[in-house]
């Protein structure tokens, strides 16, 4: 409720604080906002007037006639002769709800106001004309003594003030002033111990309403209409506007500069964020374009008179307003969602520019009769650089320089190919429009479908159906002929706008990548006395120690140092997940993630996670050191959770081919927005960890530090694994050595009561292909395989190494971890039960504690 | 709805502390009427589905062969010009759609098969009513469809047909008044020659015209009282049209108060238009003539039980002056209103005007110096006027004189007309 009046109380409230700032006086910015408002309802009454005097005037003419035909007949045949009746008058009894649109307008406002009133902190203690407290009831009336009363003021005569008015209001019914009474009566014991600031406001209001109906008694029979040649001029100079408007070209301009506004919006929302458009000129300049449009419309309505043209015309602000207030009720909840809302806006407000631009060069878009093929192309290439545009736009990280027009250029030649090829297929018989309109819809859906798709169907590897929707468009666009199914075509695809932006807000979220761990179900209640801080090191691609051996590789290096350190190095140790991703989503999740989606898992890993929130609601400080590729995006709840990111989550623009590349791999996989800054950026090893040092030399708060180091990493993803890759590995794996003996050892030093985990998210993926063994039989996978892909390193330097002992029994996985911790913390094996399942799928295999359960999955 | 009421009764609290009292109980009659609404549907459909008229369907079917007629009327005001020509339809079993955007507008009572009859709505949407309206013909006698600033020609309509409402030509008309129409149905031949000039001067298309008559005049013959002046004063009828060609509004209320200072009776009758669009006028000329007691308003809409009273007619362009020349017989004097005074209008485009002439047939056309004297021609015209000559005069100028509805529904009738 409150977000749908948001706008409402945002105005009010604003309005208040400017009288506030402007008297200086809680009590009388009150009145003033009481007289303000009382005046605005006023005219806002008599200005819907007119609907409830047009019930009046039809059922005055309607009545008698009814009662005619219920003397006369009965059943079915009364019924149709109402029925007749109603459709001679063009009547419905529906429509005598528009008797209550004064009403309605008002109801907003009546709320806002009554929210704010009823709850302004502002008002504690604040008196004003001999009442005591604001935010109280007044209780002007007291007496202490054997007889101890006290009785409020204020509702009394609001309650008088309304019995009088009930008196005043010309021509008013007996039955009608009856009611009345009884309302103000009930307002009366309501009320009663409501704030005295919330009585003050209305009984102002009713003094002003008592006042108006003063007024009307006193002029009620002198009303006279002096207008009358001014009305007649305006709606001389109305027909005059409409016919200027009704002029094709004029609508095709107009369009264009609503499809301006509204790019500008979303491109001032993209660059300053939603908090902006709630600013109050913001949200007029917002409820302009609304407003704006809605004319526009009305006017579309009134010119093309047909009722299906009525409909297309509703549908075009349907999808241009809809996806506007469902971002603005959204607001910073759902990022996801309102990135692909904007993305809905931006292609109708393309839509609309495109159609506009037809239209003010041509009479009308429907009577284009052909186009000259220059047209057409600048057609296509518009249409197919619109997407290009907006991706772009979102990932000005990905392009620079040249790259910004090698990327329009990919996208502009990709059109021209289409254009041709459906020239060619045309072989002359179409026209050049049609060639056109199916290029351009060809082009557009080549980059945007994807995105769409993979919003929907998550991150599905199959693209069966895109490929279906391709052809089904294809034969659609050609079999469009007529006039008329052009206008169904167009229908449909606003229509399916529609659906899409509404869909978002009904989609569960578990589809939708975010925010599940938001939700305070997924929240543990778990509280602990221990004040060790927590270091979790992940070194990326570090294996157990059976992996070393499959690998051939020597452990003595690592032995020595785990030692050194006094590290408890596990064994057979493994990950639910094969990817860092999914891995690391399922060590803080406590859970198998790999059906997450990555944008969630990201989500996770950036702090919005089940172990975040236990350790912060234990008085912990996170940090996260972590690159932008395991964080993405991060939204506003889940920035909240953590202390500080290193590196900052500020973005840079750099150039790189690599950039460039990995941008338009994305869109093709569907991804509208990338922020993998940090994967090349600035901060460089050295940096990283003189970081960790800093923090390790930070006392008095308990800290959570999560770092996750690139050292060793994984095979580069080739698809065969030759000498030289890895040798460049091994020289990796002992950097990481390096850097673990770094990090332990300033970590020891500076906090010797430290709890330091250090792991890998998974294995090195040295054998086989090197990546995740697509093109291979499960009868040929084997668990050296596995070992090699999920075989990771758990060694953790336990403060207490007795204690650790009665919980780490049972350590295997990656995502037990923390299990185990929690219940070392509070020194309670309850929480051991939280370990998740055991067994891993995935490669086209089950594994579960080294053994392939099942080879068939 | 359910959830919508009880949220209403549930912040009703909220609700009622504001709003006025009178207003706070049409809250509940509405959630009432909201239900109604509701029922009113159900019922509705239940019916649809359980009754499948074929009968109707089939001839619904058969009317589809036949020309389809739209009436469109402006209101009640040209009820008098409409009704001859339904009654005429409906006797001659023909289906016509008739649009009003008057609510009461008398035709929608009628319930009858043959009849379509629609309120086209209020305000903004009527206009987009009015240009769904489809079929082969529109008749109206509304001028002015299609032209800047009024009621855009319907798209779906083949032919446009004007038809007169008073005994006057189109000079009196607004600019452009039937360039967009395809036929006139003329009162009589004498208005051709000022279309024709029109058409030629503009440069637009040729219509057919055809002298019908006047539908509005044998309406008024019909309800024709025979009630005669039985004060021995005379008995004086002042019609004035509305507008800027209104004899009020030129010549002021200076000569009705000298006129009132004799012996006669006056009745005043004002153009119906002007009681609804120029109120403000209309209350300050009643003020300025309140306190003369020989002075009477007429504000009904038919105008035959002042007609019939009346000795004289003082009047300006209106047709009244014809109405009651034709129809009662009996002499008019008309108050020249000068070109200069009436711009906006076909008279500008008009070289010489017929029904001016006319003027001096039925009477004396006064000019505001001859006025001052009004007294004197009164006198006078009673003894020159001649009954016979008037009654040829009229025969000579409206054709189909009684009976112009039955020719009207003729020529709509068959298609070969229209071609």
């Amino acid at each position: 409720m409150n977000k749908i009046l948001y706008p409402f109380i945002l105005i009010i409230e604003n309005l208040y604080n400017f009288l506030y700032t402007s008297t200086n006086n809680f009590g009388t910015s009150l009145i003033l906002l009481s007289i303000i408002t009382s005046i605005l309802m006023f005219s806002l009454k008599s200005f819907f007037k007119k609907f409830p005097e047009r019930e009046i005037q039809i059922q005055a003419v309607l009545q008698p006639q009814i009662d005619k035909i219920n003397k006369e007949t009965t059943g079915v045949e009364k019924h149709q002769r109402i029925s007749n009746l109603y459709k001679r008058y063009s009547y419905h009894p529906i429509l005598a709800l528009r008797a209550a649109i004064p009403i309605f307008i008002q109801l907003p406002f009546l709320f806002a106001a009554y929210y704010i009133l009823n709850n302004y902190e502002a008002f504690k203690g604040i008196s004003f004309l001999g009442i005591k407290d604001l935010s109280r009831p007044d209780l002007l009336l007291s007496h202490s003594g054997i007889i101890s009363f006290s009785i409020s003021l204020l509702p009394v005569l609001m309650t008088t003030i309304n019995i009088c008015s009930a008196f005043l209001i010309p021509k008013i019914n007996k039955k009608s002033r009856n009611q009345s009474i009884v309302i103000a009566l009930f307002l009366f014991v309501l009320l009663y111990k409501s704030s005295s600031a919330l009585l003050i406001y209305w009984t102002v209001n009713n003094i002003i309403f008592a006042l108006g109906a003063i007024y009307l008694r006193l002029n009620y029979n002198k009303s006279i209409n002096y207008n009358y040649q001014n009305t007649l001029s305006i709606k001389y100079n109305y027909n005059k506007v409409i016919n200027f408007i009704s002029k094709k070209k004029v609508r095709g301009l107009l369009r264009i500069y609503f499809a301006l506004l509204v790019l500008y919006v979303i491109f001032s929302i993209e660059l300053t964020g939603m908090s902006l458009i709630l600013m109050p000129s913001n949200l007029y300049f917002f409820l302009f374009i609304t407003i704006s449009f809605l004319i526009l419309s009305a006017i579309t309505v009134i010119e093309n008179h047909t009722s299906k043209q009525t409909i297309t015309t509703l549908i075009y602000l349907l999808v241009l307003i809809l996806p506007l207030i469902i971002m603005f009720c959204l607001k910073n909840y759902y990022y996801d969602r309102t990135i692909y809302l904007k993305y809905y806006l931006y292609v109708t407000a393309w839509v609309y520019f495109f159609t506009g631009l037809i239209s003010s060069k041509h009479k009308s878009i429907n009577s284009v009769k052909n186009i000259n093929y220059k047209s057409a192309i600048s057609v296509v290439f518009m249409f197919s650089l619109s997407p290009a545009i907006y991706l772009a736009r979102m990932n000005p990280d990905y392009l620079s320089g040249v790259f910004y027009l090698i990327f329009f250029a990919i996208f502009a030649i990709f059109a021209l190919i289409v254009y041709s090829f459906v020239r060619y297929i045309a072989n002359g018989q179409f026209l050049n429009i049609r060639v056109a309109m199916i290029a351009s819809l060809f082009a557009f859906l080549l980059t945007s479908l994807p995105i769409i798709r993979a919003y929907y169907a998550g991150n599905n590897t199959n693209f069966i159906d895109f490929s279906l929707i391709l052809l089904a468009t294809f034969f659609l666009t050609i079999k469009i002929k007529t006039k008329k199914q052009f206008n169904v075509v167009r229908i449909f695809g606003l229509s399916l706008i529609i659906v899409l932006s509404i869909s978002l807000i009904f989609i569960p979220s578990e589809t939708l990548n975010k925010s599940i761990e938001v939700s305070s179900n997924n929240k543990l209640e778990i509280s602990f006395s221990g004040s060790n801080s927590i270091y979790l090191l992940v070194y990326d691609g570090s294996m157990n120690e059976r992996t070393y051996d499959i690998l051939n590789i020597e452990t003595n290096t690592i032995k020595s140092l785990f030692t050194k350190f006094g590290f408890k190095w596990y064994k057979d140790t493994y990950s639910l997940g094969s990817t860092s991703l999914e891995s690391m989503g399922g060590v803080l999740s406590i859970s198998n993630a790999n059906l997450f989606s990555s944008s969630h898992l990201r989500d996770i890993y950036a702090g919005n996670s089940k172990v975040n929130r236990v350790f912060n609601s234990n008085g912990y400080k996170t940090y996260k050191i972590l690159n932008n590729y395991l964080t993405g995006s991060i939204n506003d709840n889940t920035r909240k959770l953590v202390e500080e990111y290193y590196p900052s989550k500020e973005k840079k623009i750099i150039s790189e081919l690599d950039f460039f590349i990995v941008l338009l791999r994305g869109i093709f996989q569907g991804e509208l927005k990338f922020d993998t800054e940090g994967i090349v950026g600035d901060h460089t090893i050295e940096r990283i960890q003189a970081k960790k040092r800093e923090l390790t030399l930070k006392d008095g708060e308990k800290k959570f530090v999560v770092n996750h180091i690139n050292f060793p990493g994984h095979t580069g993803n080739s698809g065969s694994i030759n000498e030289r890759e890895k040798r460049r590995w091994m020289e990796r794996l002992k950097m990481s050595y390096k850097l673990m003996q770094e990090d332990f050892e300033n970590i020891t030093k500076n906090d010797p009561q430290a709890i330091i985990i250090a792991i890998g998210d998974h294995g090195p993926q040295l054998t086989g292909d090197g990546t995740g063994l697509k093109n291979w039989n499960r009868e040929d996978i084997t668990t050296d395989l596995i070992w090699d892909r999920i075989g990771t390193m758990i060694a953790i330097r336990w403060p207490d190494k007795e204690k650790a002992s009665k919980f780490d029994q049972n350590l295997v996985l990656n995502q037990d971890i923390f299990p185990v911790l929690f219940s070392y913390l509070s020194d309670d094996d309850q929480y051991l039960s939280l370990k998740p399942d055991r067994t891993f799928k995935g490669f086209k295999i089950i594994f579960k504690e080294g053994h392939l359960i099942n080879n068939i999955l | 709805m359910l959830v919508f009421t009880l949220l209403l009764f549930l912040l009703s609290g909220v609700l009622y502390a504001y709003l006025d009292p009178g207003t706070g109980t049409a809250l509940i009659n509405i959630v009432i009427s909201g239900f109604v609404a509701i029922g009113y549907g159900m019922k509705e459909l239940i019916i649809r589905l359980i009754r499948k008229n074929k009968k109707e369907l089939k001839e619904k079917k058969k009317r589809k062969n036949q020309i389809s007629i739209s009436i469109f009327s402006e209101g009640k005001q040209y009820w008098n010009s409409y009704r001859a020509i339904i009654d005429e339809l409906i006797k001659s079993k023909i289906v016509f759609y008739y649009y009003s955007i008057d609510i009461e507008d008398p035709a929608l009572l009628i319930e009858n098969e043959f009849i379509n009859s629609k309120f086209l709505r209020y305000g903004i949407s009527s206009r987009a009513k009015f240009m769904a309206i489809k079929g082969d013909i529109l008749l109206t006698t509304t001028p002015n469809i299609g032209a800047e600033g009024y009621l855009p020609r319907p798209k779906n309509i083949k032919r446009m047909i004007h038809f007169f409402h008073s005994v006057s030509d189109i000079s009196i008309y607004k600019k452009h008044s039937l360039d967009f129409y395809d036929e006139v149905y003329m009162a009589g031949d004498f208005q051709k020659k000022a279309i024709r000039e029109i058409e030629e001067k503009r440069g637009i298309k040729t219509k057919k015209l055809t002298p019908l008559g006047l539908p509005y005049l044998d309406e008024l013959l019909k309800g024709k009282v025979s009630s005669r002046n039985e004060n021995p004063n005379k008995t004086i009828l002042i019609g004035s049209s509305w507008g800027k060609k209104g004899l009020l509004n030129y010549y002021g209320t200076g000569f009705i108060k000298k006129l009132a200072k004799g012996d006669v009776n006056i009745i005043f009758r004002p153009h119906p238009q002007s009681l609804k669009s120029e109120k403000s006028l209309i209350e300050k000329y009643k003020r300025e003539l309140k306190n003369i007691p020989n002075i009477c308003w007429d504000e009904a809409i038919d105008p035959n039980p002042s007609m019939s009273i009346a000795d004289l007619l003082i009047s300006d362009t209106s047709s009244l002056r014809y109405d009651y020349a034709f129809i009662y017989c009996k002499p008019v004097i008309t108050l020249k209103i000068p070109l200069s005074a009436m711009p906006g209008y076909e008279r500008d485009d008009i070289s010489s005007i017929l029904i001016d002439e006319a003027g001096r047939e039925i009477g004396y056309v006064l000019n505001s110096e001859e006025l001052i004297d009004i007294e004197k021609y009164i006198l006078k015209i009673n003894n020159e006027f001649d009954v016979v000559r008037m009654k040829n005069l009229r025969d000579s100028i409206v054709s189909n004189y009684g009976c112009s509805a039955a020719a009207i529904v003729q020529q709509l009738k068959f298609k070969e007309n229209y071609e």
